[in-house]
């Protein structure tokens, strides 16, 4: 997966903390920095040298989704894919087997059971997550993360995933904008994201089908983020309208209903109605599947935090548009879909009603454009191919 | 209040000698003042090394040292460093903890941090360059001599802003980023070319060619093209028909590259060699001063090395990257070096670590691939497809036991002989 830099390609930082870890293999680690920093990628790294040192050590990862099990899963070398379990933090606690090392990704978004079960097994931790990030209600709070597990703090400062553009446009929903603002930039793609506006929820959905399913076909690893279920279900009914399918499989979930049989229906019905766009989360979908079978990956904000994709489209962003997030409030969990893509980000918008949130942005860090103006670029002229 | 003095220091190599007591340094480097004028560029260079982050040098003020005339050093002790300049007050926020924070003090003045940034983003591209053309043997550059100068312009604009407008043909190389979904192989670079010549050119999206529409400006302000040649071969063609014309031209060579599924990038390259639309805009493109010609060429090959430098240079890919530039310097030898020159100085020396290896061990072939058992035994000889000994100083050999012989003494296929 091309998330996972190589050891050659990290920062100093990155290598310094490694560093820190193999002279001190038994100190309690927590690797903070902000989205796109490799938190994540350390992680796989840390874990490589801890079974360089340690061959028969017990490893186990936690993370708090399964897309993001998903994610780390391809990271793990082949030669310990089979020993090193990664697991959701509900299985771990079910799980009574005694570990050496934790790693726990997104570690902010745990509860304090988790914490105080973790002690219990006095196994080593090793902790990454960003407290900007937080978009969970009854998480356990930073400090009490850090009695319990009495963590070593490292903080990245150098955020690689994001250009420049994005970044300022993520800045406003940062709960310390300041310091990310003020982190340092790696060299990547510098492409200012792309704010489109559509006369209608139909105008709009036409547009962000054409260019998600045209990102996905020329093989670029997409994604559309929505705020939660209920937007999921309503924009696959949509789109199984406008595409002339019948969107008898997306129905409502039942209670009880398990989240993951519920959403594999749903992709099924979506693979026979030859729609190149799959569920991801929830147990549901595979990042792997959707790199190799060109399609897009339909995902909640929730559910996207820990990834990245190459192009992500954050639709529908309207008054109406619930952040829901409990007593979080939803400019975290905007911060966080704003902050998942390596390349290109589309926000598009109703033009009558566009969310508060779009009136907080700096223009000056987008492009902006209407959804009808794209769609004649795309068919007015020879040269618009280019 | 004692005078105080300053020296530069890379911050892992000040936190190794302070905790060791002591700082040594050539007396002739220590500074009387904090500021731009008293600080020559090659005392950073000899003390910081060439650092990457702005938080990774400090300026360390002190009033008492030990000076040694007969070795030209001098020895300031650790319990004698009074304060710790940052480069700037992000840099102060992004220090590591190594430093102890009483000691740091105010930011050094603006002149003297970008008097070091410039000279650090120069230095690291120069180092990018420079190594790029010794790795690949590249002795004649005078060439490039004109464009180097551009180019660093161009450099310099993009690391203070990279939103700046681009006007010259360098400016669009510096910033043009794809913005559509475009192929994701080699037919994608080119596809990229024609949209970076369209902005270059300043087609308007949407445009159809009128007849009688009236002349326009094609070249945007302060551009290195000449807008003395006019641009389009026939008269009367205003300058948008002509860049459309031939920006539908590409369009068809595109498409029949798509179809005919040879899309390496040599195989692409091969096709823009051949094909008069691209001579044409090499053509117009021929007014930038210095060589080489075939501007269009240099694009695509610039364009291609930078997707693949900005993917990472890896262990596991630098043979590959290796062998790609050595193909493409076969077939367009200038336009290889300078689009070698231009991704050098784009990305500085960081990017190449992996590559540091190959200077004085080149990389081995690949593991050959052996036709099948029936063919006759002379073409068992493991050929290399393009002539790799010609080309350069370096000579590489064959594998071990690769020859026409060594299978003879087997009497059987190698292909079979390693199935086994």
């Amino acid at each position: 997966m091309k998330w996972l830099v190589p050891y050659t390609q990290l920062d100093s930082e990155q290598l310094g903390i490694i560093q820190s870890f193999k002279a001190q293999p038994n100190r309690n680690l927590w690797i903070t920095g902000y989205a796109g920093s490799g938190k994540s990628v350390l992680l796989i790294h840390i874990l490589l040298a801890i079974k360089e040192r340690y061959p028969n050590a017990r490893v186990a990862i936690v993370a708090f989704t399964h897309a993001l099990i998903d994610q780390l899963r391809s990271g793990i070398p082949m030669e310990y894919k089979t020993g090193v379990p990664v697991m959701t933090p509900y299985k771990f606690l079910l799980d009574s087997t005694s570990w050496d090392y934790v790693l726990v990704d997104e570690v902010q978004d745990l509860k304090h059971e988790f914490f105080v079960d973790l002690n219990s097994r006095g196994s080593k931790v090793i902790a990454a997550g960003d407290m900007n990030q937080s978009i969970y209600d009854n998480t356990c709070p930073e400090d009490d993360i850090i009695d319990y597990l009495d963590l070593d703090i490292h903080r990245l400062r150098i955020i690689h995933r994001l250009s420049r553009n994005a970044r300022m446009l993520a800045a406003p929903f940062c709960e310390d904008k300041s310091g990310f603002m003020s982190a340092s930039m790696g060299s990547g793609v510098e492409l200012k994201p792309k704010l489109i506006s559509g006369r209608s929820y139909e105008e709009e959905l036409r547009w962000l089908s054409e260019r998600a399913f045209g990102y996905a076909e020329t093989g670029y690893h997409t994604a559309i983020l929505l705020p939660s279920h209920q937007d999921i279900r309503y924009f696959l009914r949509n789109l199984c309208e406008q595409q002339g399918v019948n969107s008898s499989f997306v129905r409502d979930k039942e209670p009880g209903e398990w989240e993951v049989n519920y959403y594999n229906e749903i992709n099924f019905g979506l693979r026979n109605a030859g729609l190149p766009i799959r569920y991801l989360g929830n147990g549901a979908g595979s990042l792997k599947v959707s790199a190799t079978e060109k399609i897009v990956n339909l995902i909640t904000y929730h559910s996207a935090k820990g990834l990245d994709f190459e192009v992500t489209f954050l639709p529908f962003l309207t008054k109406e548009r619930y952040m829901p997030s409990g007593n979080i409030p939803g400019e975290s969990l905007f911060f966080v879909a704003l902050t998942r893509a390596r390349e290109q980000m589309f926000l598009s918008y109703n033009s009558s009603n566009p969310h508060k949130f779009l009136g907080m942005i700096d223009r000056s860090c987008l492009v902006t454009s209407t959804a009808a103006e794209e769609q004649l670029k795309s068919k007015n002229s020879i040269n618009d191919l280019f | 209040m004692n005078k105080m003095y300053y020296l530069p220091l890379h911050i892992i190599n000040f936190s190794t000698q302070y905790r060791m007591g002591c700082i040594s340094a050539p007396s002739k480097f220590i500074m009387n003042e904090l500021n731009a004028a008293a600080c020559p560029a090659e005392s950073i260079s000899y003390f910081s090394g060439l650092f990457k982050e702005e938080s990774d040098v400090i300026f360390i003020g002190f009033s008492l040292f030990a000076s040694d005339k007969k070795t030209g050093y001098t020895t300031i002790f650790s319990e004698d460093v009074l304060t710790v300049h940052p480069l700037g007050i992000i840099a102060a926020q992004m220090m590591p903890q190594l430093i102890d924070r009483d000691l740091i003090s105010e930011p050094v003045e603006k002149n003297l941090r970008e008097k070091l940034i410039s000279f650090r983003n120069k230095e690291l591209a120069g180092r990018g360059s420079g190594f790029l053309m010794r790795l690949f043997g590249i002795e004649d550059t005078t060439f490039l001599d004109g464009l180097g100068k551009i180019w660093v312009r161009s450099l310099e604009k993009y690391m203070t802003d990279q939103n700046f407008v681009p006007a010259t043909l360098a400016d669009y190389l510096m910033t043009y980023e794809r913005t559509r979904n475009f192929n994701k192989n080699a037919v994608g670079i080119l596809e990229d070319t024609a949209s970076l010549i369209k902005q270059l050119y300043g087609l308007p999206d949407g445009y159809h060619p009128a007849p009688l529409m009236g002349t326009e400006t094609l070249f945007p302000e302060n551009s290195e093209i000449s807008p003395e040649k006019p641009i389009g071969s026939d008269e009367g063609e205003n300058h948008h028909d002509w860049v459309y014309l031939r920006l539908k031209q590409i369009a068809e060579v595109r498409k029949e590259l798509l179809d005919s599924k040879e899309i390496s990038f040599i195989s692409v390259l091969e096709r823009v060699n051949s094909n008069r639309v691209f001579t044409e805009f090499n053509e117009d493109l021929r007014a930038m001063e210095s060589e080489p010609e075939r501007w269009f060429q240099v694009i695509m090959i610039y364009l291609q090395l930078r997707s693949k430098i900005r993917e990472g240079i890896q262990a596991d890919n630098a043979v590959r990257f290796w062998f790609f530039i050595k193909d493409i310097l076969m077939i367009m030898p200038k336009e290889t070096i300078t689009a070698l020159y231009l991704a050098g100085q784009r990305f500085g020396i960081n990017e190449f670590v992996p590559l540091f290896l190959f200077m004085n061990h080149p990389p081995k072939l690949k593991p050959i691939e052996f036709p099948p058992a029936e063919l006759p035994l002379e073409h068992t000889e493991y050929r290399p497809a393009r002539n790799y000994w010609n080309d350069s100083s370096k000579t590489y050999k064959l594998r071990e036991g690769a020859s026409t012989e060594y299978y003879k003494q087997k009497k059987q296929s190698p292909r079979k002989s390693k199935e086994k």
